[in-house]
């Protein structure tokens, strides 16, 4: 049972998300992406799936900010994003994203065990 | 200085500067066809015979017909140190 | 013995009769002769004249030198009388100095070549009415030899003057060691000469400077920036277009201008390739301050250029005609033109359009996929097995999101439509107050939920308006579903009264008044363009729209002759949408329909 911050301002797709997420036994959170850093930095999730277009705040500079401060840093954050060559995408693995997905090609099952596997790679190593 | 002599001064003055700039004989072979003047080979006007405006009229007119603007400038500035006396009749150009 | 006498006295008579009449008719027929001879004469002269001002002529064809003119006259002399020397003098206004050529057709002394320049210098002062001392003078002498132990001093000469467009040019003198030569007639045949050929020249340069007036107007009214440098990189000629597109001021120096374009354009290396190189280079695009410029440059050449003067060939004037003729032949590049075309906005435009497309793809892909993820939560494989009211919530968004995308798409296509010119408005009589009423019941329903108040005032009586039924009914939708979008309470209202000006009414004044989130001033100005979402960064969260509704309504509107406009007090005090509908004339209401479309050049600049 891991915590999932999703960032997503399409409240449908972020719906979706969390219907399918949280039908994996896990508990989800949707978060708007003013108040994006300060909640991940108080509930800590293991992971956080972040759009990059966002209407207020751009997602690289939430991504950014995260990774910046050493408490959030870890986390792992997938980005979300709509264009594949787009160059937002590049620069968010710069900037030390874990990964990226294309929300018009992945499936919501697609997504579940995209998060699955990401929290099985990230998790610390049990004792 | 009387009218007379005025007049006397400044034809000679003119038919003088004509010398200079158109050379002395055709100067004062122009001088010479108006026949109220009496014109000296040095281009000295010595008498008028009649009106004299109406010799400084045809003088400036024989002039103007070789030399243009030039004489009508000449005659102009000239005309400045002889108050006494009108310009010549327009009518010309 | 009478007889004889008698005999004798007749023959005398007869003979002094004849004698007499042989004088007389002898007198008249010299006489007759003597007038012959004038009149060819004068025909001679009148002839030679004309040769003389048809050399003239063409010569002025290839130039207007004024020095030209006075050389022609000066070779020509010749032909008309007796002299020692012929001399030209000219002044050069460039340099000033004077330009003194003496042609010695008999041998002189050279005191008396000094005693001509003196003469002429005196007559030359004498016309500009100004002493000449101490001018430089360029002096050549050509023709005959000097001979120092000739004795003969200048025993008679005469002056021309040369006067052009009403300033004294040059002298020419014509000088004799034969006294007295000069004061008959055929001197004045000169004067005239002289005195037609400045005319002409005058007159030619009248034109000239109209030429020139004229072409420098044109030069200036440029809507690009021109600049002409000559081969010593000097610069011929910057137009007041250029220095306002560069920023520098108004007739600058060649340096001003590198300067300007120092760090975005090398003009000396683009000069250089551009001699190098036949015709214009290709365009470049330069970045200059915070414009872009397509810049040509490019190699003029004049025809006129590598002429030789005319004083170095020698009398013959037919010898000078043929080096003319070569002369005009030969091109020589003298001058690199730079024109500088301002293509910012373009780019401009290009840049938002891009921006547009890009934006128009992510919002069109972002309820695709919402709804295709919709689609697969709903389990395809098997739908029965998903309980009906989460099918049924999911089916809702899908409704809803292809419903967004729906209107998405047409406000793609209608402004599609009006780029290409095929809008249609097609205008017709109608009850704009049945049409306002039945679009506020049609938003009802979203305004309720939405804790919006919305009411319909219209003012009892209106008359009948002209318009586009369908299209009105899409202006309202729009500006009622903004309206609710933008506000969170409050009250919408929708006004339709006459509009009365001087007393008269003019149309109907349809208002759609809101208690939302306002406009800021600054924004008022993009509202209604085609672009106005991107350039001015609004995007409010939550409320996604094409940003291209209003363009729309605005289009609808004034094709259908009215304006439209928006008040506001700025952020938070809500907003009131203006706009007009004409009354329906009688004529209109006999039934004839009004098709407009549209032509829009002016649609893809908005």
């Amino acid at each position: 049972m891991a915590k999932v911050i999703i960032v997503e301002d399409d409240a449908n797709l972020a719906n979706i998300y969390q219907q399918k997420i949280s039908s994996g036994g896990h508990q989800v959170t949707i978060v708007p992406d003013k108040e994006a850093v300060a909640q991940i930095t108080a509930q800590m999730p293991n992971l956080v799936l972040l759009d990059i277009l966002m209407p207020n705040i751009s997602g690289l500079d939430i991504l950014r900010e995260l990774k910046a401060d050493p408490t959030t840093s870890a986390i792992p954050v997938l980005l979300l994003t709509n264009v594949a060559e787009d160059a937002s995408i590049a620069k968010g693995l710069e900037l030390g994203a874990y990964g990226y997905l294309l929300k018009s090609e992945t499936t919501p099952d697609a997504i579940l065990s995209r998060v699955t596997m990401t929290l099985e790679e990230s998790a610390p190593p049990t004792p | 200085m009387s009218v007379e002599e005025d007049y006397l001064s400044l034809l000679t003055d003119l038919i003088k500067k004509q010398m200079v700039m158109l050379g002395p004989g055709v100067a004062i072979s122009k001088a010479r066809k108006v026949s109220s003047l009496t014109v000296s080979q040095e281009g000295q006007v010595t008498a008028i015979a009649g009106d004299p405006q109406a010799a400084l009229d045809q003088l400036a007119r024989e002039y103007m017909n070789l030399s243009g603007q030039i004489a009508q400038a000449t005659l102009a500035s000239l005309l400045e140190k002889y108050p006494n006396i009108k310009g010549i009749a327009s009518g010309s150009k | 013995m009478e007889l004889t006498l008698g005999l004798a006295i007749i023959t005398v008579c007869g003979t002094v009769a004849g004698i007499a009449g042989y004088f007389l008719m002898r007198r008249k027929f010299e006489r007759e002769l003597e007038l012959n001879r004038k009149k060819q004469e004068e025909l001679a002269q009148k002839a030679y004249e004309m040769a003389v001002l048809k050399e003239i002529g063409d010569r002025i064809g290839y130039s207007l030198d004024a020095q030209k003119i006075v050389e022609i006259i000066t070779r020509s002399l010749g032909q008309l009388f007796s002299f020692s020397t012929a001399s030209s003098m000219i002044f050069d206004g460039e340099y000033d100095k004077i330009i003194f050529e003496c042609n010695v057709r008999e041998t002189v002394s050279p005191q008396f070549i000094a005693d001509v320049k003196v003469k002429m210098l005196a007559a030359f002062s004498e016309m500009l009415q100004e002493p000449l001392v101490d001018i430089d003078v360029d002096e050549s002498v050509v023709g005959e030899l000097v001979d120092e132990n000739d004795k003969y001093p200048i025993a008679s000469f005469f002056n021309l003057p040369i006067v052009i467009s009403g300033r004294a040019v040059g002298i020419i003198n014509v000088a004799s060691k034969i006294p007295g030569v000069y004061e008959s007639e055929e001197t004045e045949v000169l004067y005239r000469i002289a005195s037609q050929a400045s005319q002409a020249v005058s007159k030619l340069q009248e034109v000239l400077e109209n030429e020139k007036s004229r072409l420098s107007q044109a030069v200036e009214s440029l809507s690009d920036g021109l600049l002409m440098v000559n081969s010593k990189y000097q610069l011929i000629l910057a137009n007041r277009r250029l220095s306002h597109l560069l920023g520098i001021i108004e007739n600058p120096k060649i340096f001003d201008i590198v300067n300007a374009l120092s760090g975005s354009f090398d003009l000396r290396t683009k000069m250089e390739e551009a001699y190098a190189r036949e015709g214009t280079l290709p365009p470049l695009e330069v970045a200059i301050r915070d414009k872009v410029f397509q810049v040509f440059v490019s190699r003029v050449s004049d025809k006129k250029s590598g002429k030789q003067s005319l004083r170095s060939s020698s009398l013959d004037p037919s010898a000078s005609l043929r080096a003319d003729t070569l002369e005009t032949a030969g091109l020589k590049p003298v001058a690199i033109v730079v024109l500088f075309h301002d293509i910012t906005d373009a780019k401009n435009l290009e840049r938002l359009r891009q921006d547009f497309t890009a934006m128009m793809v992510h919002e069109l892909r972002a309820p695709l996929t919402s709804i295709k993820s919709s689609v697969a939560m709903i389990n395809p494989a098997d739908p029965a097995k998903m309980p009906p009211a989460v099918v049924g919530k999911y089916l809702k968004t899908i409704d809803s999101t292809s419903q967004t995308m729906l209107e998405l798409v047409n406000d793609l296509l209608d402004v599609a439509k009006l780029e290409a010119g095929k809008f249609d408005i097609i205008c017709d009589s109608g009850d704009i107050a049945e049409v306002i009423s039945d679009r506020v019941e049609g938003f009802r329903p979203i305004a309720i939920e939405k804790h919006i108040e919305i009411n319909a005032v219209i003012e009892p009586g209106l008359p009948r308006a002209w318009f586009d039924k369908v299209r009105i009914k899409q202006v309202l939708n729009n500006l009622l579903s903004n309206a609710i979008k933008y506000s969170d309470s409050g009250e919408v209202t929708v006004g339709a009264k006459k509009q009365i000006v001087n007393g008269a009414p003019i149309d109907i004044l349809v208002s759609v008044k809101d208690t939302g989130i306002g406009i800021e001033e600054d924004q008022i100005e993009k509202l209604f363009s085609r672009f106005g979402q991107l350039e001015s960064g609004r995007r409010n969260a939550g409320l996604k729209s094409s940003g291209l509704g209003l363009f729309i309504t605005k289009k609808i509107v004034e094709a259908s002759g009215g304006k439209i406009w928006v008040e506001s007090q700025g952020a938070g005090t809500g907003s009131t949408f203006n706009f007009t509908v004409p009354f329906a004339e009688a004529s209109h209401i006999e039934g004839t329909h009004d098709i407009k479309s549209f032509t829009t050049e002016k649609v893809a600049q908005a």
